[in-house]
Order: structure tokens, then sequence, then C-alpha cells
């Protein structure tokens, strides 16, 4: 049998994509233990073996359905769009009283406990049980189950809790990620085809999207994925309820003129002309609120709306108490300041308001920001100052995320070649943490925008791009397209690195099984004997000339290595007689690559126990970790007295590769094995 | 307990030292948390003990963490005579 996580686990599974699912990564992703993914599993074999398919387990590709996986997924939206509780899924306690929920709100006339507990599947006693939980979560709204002697429950109460009731619901069914993707497809495709949600007819929907769309253009709001979606629901839902003749009720229109207020009678006045309804001003406040709610996006296109200056304060004072805590600069960090301004200005409406800010990373952020997420907290007290409202543990996560965002910030320079776009539908904070995640840890990667699955056609359109970085599922487009966790994985970063250069340098090892060897990065072309070099300087430009010559890096490596050890000091002799010099990625690197320079004449660098260097190997990496291998190699070459003196006085190169690579016809194990 | 090995640049003579105390640690049946750091990274970050080559005292000089300082960073029986003491100490406190 299915039930709600086994539904979403399988349709992880069947989504197109390249990557790698362990048992382990999918614990993560769902936040469950991973014997209850394997208990789901077997559940889901079961399924979908019914359906012709099978869930593959193999080393290499990781878990996957094996099998036609268009079926299989037509038969899934099947089951679940059935608007009889379905047979084959079973029903946890909480959708059981979202659907109750729903059919009470829509049908207005009192349903029999009988009929709910027939559709169900279910007895009345479990009926009543549920009415309980129904009844004090409706009351979250401001409404009353009533039970009417011999005609069953019913909803009542003010069509404002209704219509919130009603978005809240359809949310919860449908998800804010699949709502996102969903509301692209239907506009890329004009489509509207909403029925198995359960959501506001199609024509309802069209009309609010629509009206949004011309809102945004025309006053430059500019709403996150997230809170766009959530406006499109409530306005769609506005048009139905109104069709059908309810109205929301409001104490009338507010003297003020806020730009929230101005927006909001613009929407009202599309969506009247678009759907053709005729709209009561009534409705005009329920979206201002939600308009004062919302995030903005970040956007490509830089049609952010100017922060207020509260907002901008308030950041530079979180800043200056999260600056002494972790001793670095963040009020210097204008991209920290205006992204955290633009993260806080809309959170005390939302703080004010049921339901509580929800953080689904809050556990990984946690674990892997433990001392930002410290600080983190002690600054918010700032804010909670400010606001007179204490800011709970989820919103803390988004704080710590901006703070993670800033100090990825300072690990990396600047990345080239390879261009990315980061797709990101949830929020500022996730957006930068993401980017700066990207950046840090792939500096191979240029990060060419950041933006959200709304704007991403307008984005690609205007600029060119090798690979979509996305945090929530995509539509299909000519892009290739890699999901992602905003905390970037292991498993992430090495979906990105296969989806970006399948046919690359590094790659090339990785598919043969093993990673490069130091018999595959110092080859006999890296080679020099007998080079003459006046001083320490002279030695490592030697040693990085060898490398521009044979086309591993551009010259503007050589002085960042050089500049490396005029800034922090000859800590590159790393044993005596040898010295490493090296620099990073981003300053020039073409392919990974090491070169051995032996002196004539043996010169000093300035260290203080292993100067004179007579041998100097310079290193040219792609990333971090792709050269792991060779490098430990490598050490223990250099670790060996022995080794070092006979390489300092070889006389041709033959006797230096039988010094690195001893036994040739295992050439491929390397020297001396890590 | 958080090991971290500090360079100026974190992609080569960290990682050489980084496998090194990998090694050490192995050997002796030690858990620990190994990583390699750029000098820039390192920055407000926190480690129980940080090993760079000795030519980076000055630059470690307030970092908050036991600093341990290797001449040779290929030769194991240095580092281990340096590191193991301080792990030791750590772990009886």
């Amino acid at each position: 049998m299915l039930n709600q996580r086994r539904v979403a686990l399988l349709r992880f599974l069947l989504a197109p994509g390249d990557r790698v699912n362990t048992v382990a990564t999918l614990a993560a992703r769902l936040g469950v233990s991973e014997r209850l993914i394997r208990y789901d599993l077997a559940e889901i074999g079961d399924w979908v073996r019914r359906k012709g398919a099978q869930v593959r387990h193999d080393p290499r590709s990781g878990i996957c359905i094996d099998g036609d996986c268009e079926r299989v997924l037509a038969d899934l939206e099947s089951v679940m769009r059935s608007d009889k509780p379905p047979a084959e899924y079973i029903l946890t306690p909480a959708e059981r009283h979202n659907w109750i929920m729903t059919l009470l709100l829509e049908q207005g006339d009192p349903v029999p406990i009988g009929t709910l507990a027939d559709q169900l599947g279910v007895s009345r006693g479990t009926i009543y049980s549920d009415l309980h939980a129904v009844a004090e979560r409706l009351g979250q709204y401001g409404l009353q189950l009533t039970k009417r002697p011999k005609r069953g429950v019913c909803v009542s109460g003010p069509e404002t809790g209704i219509r919130e009731a009603l978005v809240a619901l359809a949310l919860e069914r449908i998800g804010m990620d699949q709502l996102v993707l969903l509301i692209a497809q239907c506009e890329q495709t004009d489509r509207w085809e909403l029925e198995p949600y359960d959501l506001p007819p199609g024509p309802c929907f069209r009309a609010a999207l629509r009206a949004l769309r011309a809102v945004e253009d025309y006053s430059g709001l500019g709403l996150t994925d997230v809170w766009f979606a959530e406006a499109v629901l409530h306005l769609a839902f506005a048009v139905h309820r109104v069709r059908q003749g309810k109205h929301a009720e409001f104490p009338g229109l507010p003297a003020t003129d806020a730009p929230e207020w101005r927006t909001a009678r613009l929407l009202v006045e599309q969506v009247e002309a678009l759907s053709g309804t005729s709209m009561p001003a009534s409705e005009v406040a329920p979206l201002a609120e939600l308009i004062q709610k919302a995030g903005r996006r970040v956007c490509a296109a830089g049609r952010e709306l100017p922060h207020s200056p509260d907002a901008v304060y308030l950041a530079r004072r979180f800043a200056a108490v999260a600056e002494s805590l972790l001793a670095v600069d963040l009020a210097g960090d204008s991209d920290f300041i205006s992204g955290l301004a633009l993260h806080l200005q809309p959170i005390p409406h939302r703080l004010a308001q049921s339901p509580p800010i929800v953080n689904p990373l809050l556990e990984q952020i946690r674990e892997m920001y433990p001392e930002l997420f410290a600080a983190a907290r002690q600054a918010a007290a700032v804010l909670e100052e400010a606001w007179g409202l204490p800011v709970p543990e989820a919103e803390v996560g988004y704080l710590t995320m901006h703070l993670g965002a800033a100090l990825e910030r300072r690990r990396l320079a600047r990345p080239r070649r390879h261009r990315v776009v980061a797709v990101c539908s949830s929020g500022v904070g996730t957006a930068r943490l993401l980017a700066s995640r990207l950046q840090a840890a792939l500096p191979e990667v240029e990060l060419v925008a950041v933006t959200s699955l709304l704007s991403l056609g307008e984005t690609l359109r205007t600029c060119e791009c090798d690979l979509v970085v996305a945090t929530c599922p995509v539509p299909e487009i000519a892009t290739p397209v890699v999901q992602v966790s905003p905390l970037l994985f292991a498993g992430d970063l090495r979906a990105i690195r296969d989806a970006l250069a399948p046919e690359g340098y590094v790659h090339s090892f990785q598919r043969r099984g093993y990673p490069p060897m130091l018999s595959d990065v110092l080859t006999e072309q890296l080679i020099r004997l007998g080079v003459e070099a006046a001083d320490w300087e002279a030695a490592v430009r030697a040693a990085g000339r060898v490398l521009v010559d044979n086309g591993a890096v551009e010259p503007r490596y050589v002085d960042a290595m050089v500049e490396g050890v005029r800034r922090v000091g000859p800590y590159i002799v790393v044993a005596p007689g040898v010295a490493l010099p090296h620099a990073r990625p981003e300053d020039g690197v073409r392919r990974l690559a090491i070169s051995m320079v032996q002196l004539r004449d043996p010169v000093a660098f300035g260290h203080e126990t292993n100067d004179p260097v007579s041998l100097v190997f310079a290193l040219a990496a792609v990333d971090v970790d792709s050269h792991l291998k060779a490098l430990s190699q490598l050490s223990s070459i250099i670790s060996n007295p022995e080794h070092v003196a006979r390489l300092g006085s070889a006389q041709d190169v033959a006797e230096v590769l039988k010094v690195v690579f001893p036994n040739t016809a295992g050439k491929e194990e390397g020297a001396c094995g890590s | 307990m958080r090991i971290v090995s500090i360079c100026g640049m974190g992609f080569g003579t960290s990682l050489i030292l980084r496998m090194t105390i990998d090694e050490i640690l192995k050997a002796r049946g030690i858990k620990a948390e190994t990583m390699a750091w750029d000098l820039g990274s390192a920055k407000g970050q926190q480690a129980d003990i940080v090993v760079a080559p000795r030519d980076m005292e000055r630059h470690l000089k307030d970092f908050p963490a036991r600093v341990v300082l290797v001449d040779n960073l290929t030769n194991k029986q240095e580092v281990e005579a340096k590191l193991i003491p301080v792990v030791e100490e750590l772990m009886n406190q």
C-alpha cells in the first residue's frame, strides 16, 4: 500500500534526472530514518510490480525504477486524482482531516457522518475522532464545526477564514514545490488541467495568474515563487468563491494609500477584467494583507523593490552582533546587508500571523553550521527587540543561511568556465546560500545568475548558460537541469560535475572507475632537469612555466603561486629540499597537472628547517578533491629522503620516472599506493 | 574532535598534511574529523586542533585552537610526535 511519504518517494524516483539515489540520500531528502526508507522501498516495490515495473538497486546507478516509468507515473497520478479515497492508498489521519475539511468547506451544506465514513472507507468512530481534530484546526481560521442533528456536520464562520483554510488545505495537498511547478507548466502550455489537484477551476486559476503577471509587470511587484504561487491560489479561490456568491466581508477600505493597497486594487481590477466576474471592493483587503506578508523575489532582472530603511537598519544591527561573535566583517558585505534587509522586511507581518513559519532545512542547517546558528540565535535578539516578537527557530535557520552565504562568499574568488544558472523558488536566503555554496564548492563554475523558477524562462533568454542547478523541480527545458538541495551535499556536487563535464579531463578518469594517479598527472613532458634559478621566485616561475607550456594553466596562475608565497610565507617547502607551489583553481587552471623542476643549484626559500630546495613540484588543481590520489602518491615519494636525493641528482628523465614509478608494469597502481 | 590542516590556498599543502594526519589517526584508531582549509576560510570557523607548516605561525597567533606547527609535512614521525600528545591531552580533558 502507498501512503503520503511513499508517493513522495516514488515521485522523486520517477522524476527525470540522472542523480544517483542511495538509501542515505533519500533518507536525508525526506528527513526520515534509513530504516524507514528501506521499508518504504519494499512497499513501493510491491506496488510498482503490479504495474509491471520494479525497483532496481544497483551500486553504480543507485536506486531507480526499472520499466515503463511514464506508465507507472500515469497510474500513480490516476490513483492520486480519483476523488473517491483511493483503494491502493492509505490516507494518513492528516490527509483524512484535509479531505473532510475540504469537502465541508466546499459543500457548505451539512454532510452526514455516514457519508464521510463510507467515502473514506473508515468507521464512524474514526470519523468522530477525526472531527475533533478537524474542529480544532478549523478554529485556527476562526471557523466552527457545527453538528446538525439528523443532517450531519457543516462549517460556519467568516468567508475570509474559509478562504484562508481552503488555500492552506490546497497547499497541504499539493505541496509548494508541486504547485510552483504546476503554475510554470500551465503558463508554458496554456493548458489548465487542475482537476486532479482539487484546485479552483481552470478559468479562475488562469485569470488569477494572468492578473498577477500583469500587475507584476506594471508595478514592479516581485514576489518569490512561493509567495507568487500562494497569491495565485488566493486570488483563484477568491474568484471561484465570488462566482458562487460568497463575498469576503471586510470593514471597508482603509484611508491609507500604502503600496500594498494600490497593488491589491490593481489586482482586483485586472482579475475582474480577465475573469469577467465582478469583484466587490471587499476583496481588496485580504490581497493587500497577503502582499504585505509576502517575500520579495531575488531576481536576475534586477526588479527588486527598494528596501525600507528600517529593514536596512535592522540588517546592519544584526550584522554588527553577528560580526562580533564570528570575528568576520559583515557590515562591509553589501550583498549580505541587502539580501538580509530584503529578507527581514516582511517577517514581522509573517510572525504575527498563523500558521507558523516552517523551515524544511532547519535540522540540516543546525547540523552543518552549529556556530553560525548559535550566532544567528544571539543576533536575533536585536530583531526581537525591534519587533517586540519572539523569533522562532525556523526563522533563525533562515538567518543562519544568510550568514552561511556571507562566509562562504569569502572562500571563493572569481570562478569561470562553466556557466551555471541557479534556480530557487523558496526565498532569498535559500537562493543566496545555494549561490554561495555553488561558488565555494565548485570553483570551476561561473554562476551567471540566480533566479526563481518563474523567471527562469526570461533569464535563459537573456544569458547563455551550460547548466541549470535548481532546488525545485523544473519543467522540461533545452538546457540540462540538475536538481539539488540548497545545502549542496556531496551527491549534489557529483551530479553537477557529471552534468557539466561528462567528457572533461577529470571525469574521463572517474568514468574508468578510479581517480587520476600520479602517473596521469606528472607526465614525462612536465619534467625539467638541471634548471637554473637565481632565487626562490625564479624557481617557482620555472616550475610554473612548465605548466604554462603544457597548456595546463594560464600565465596568471604562475603569478598567483608567487603571490601566495609572498603573502603567507615559504610554507610550500613541505619537506627538506622540496617545494610544492600552487594556487587556486580559479587562478587560471585549465587541467589537473603537476610539473617537476630539478634545480641545478639549490636555492633558499627562507624556510627555517627545509632549505635549500632542489626540487620544485608545481601543482595545478581543478577542484578540491580530484587530485587527492596523485598528491598522496607524490607525498609518499617526497617523504622518503632517499627518493628526494635520487630525484635531486637524476641525470635524465628516465631516472626520474624510475623513482616516481618504480614498477612500470603496475603503473596504474602508482609508486607507493596510499 | 575537529583537526584542521591549514595552508595558504587549501588545495595542496594542507591536503598533504591532512592525509598524513589521517594516516596517523587511522593507525592509532583515533576518531576525529579532519579538514583542510585555506587561511582565509579558516577565519570564523571552529577547530580543536590546527596543524600547519611552521612558516604560518604568525598567521595563526590568535586562532582559537591548539596549534601544532610542523617542519616536514610529509614526515609522519614528526607530525605524529607533535600531534598525538595534544590529541591525547584534549581527549583526557
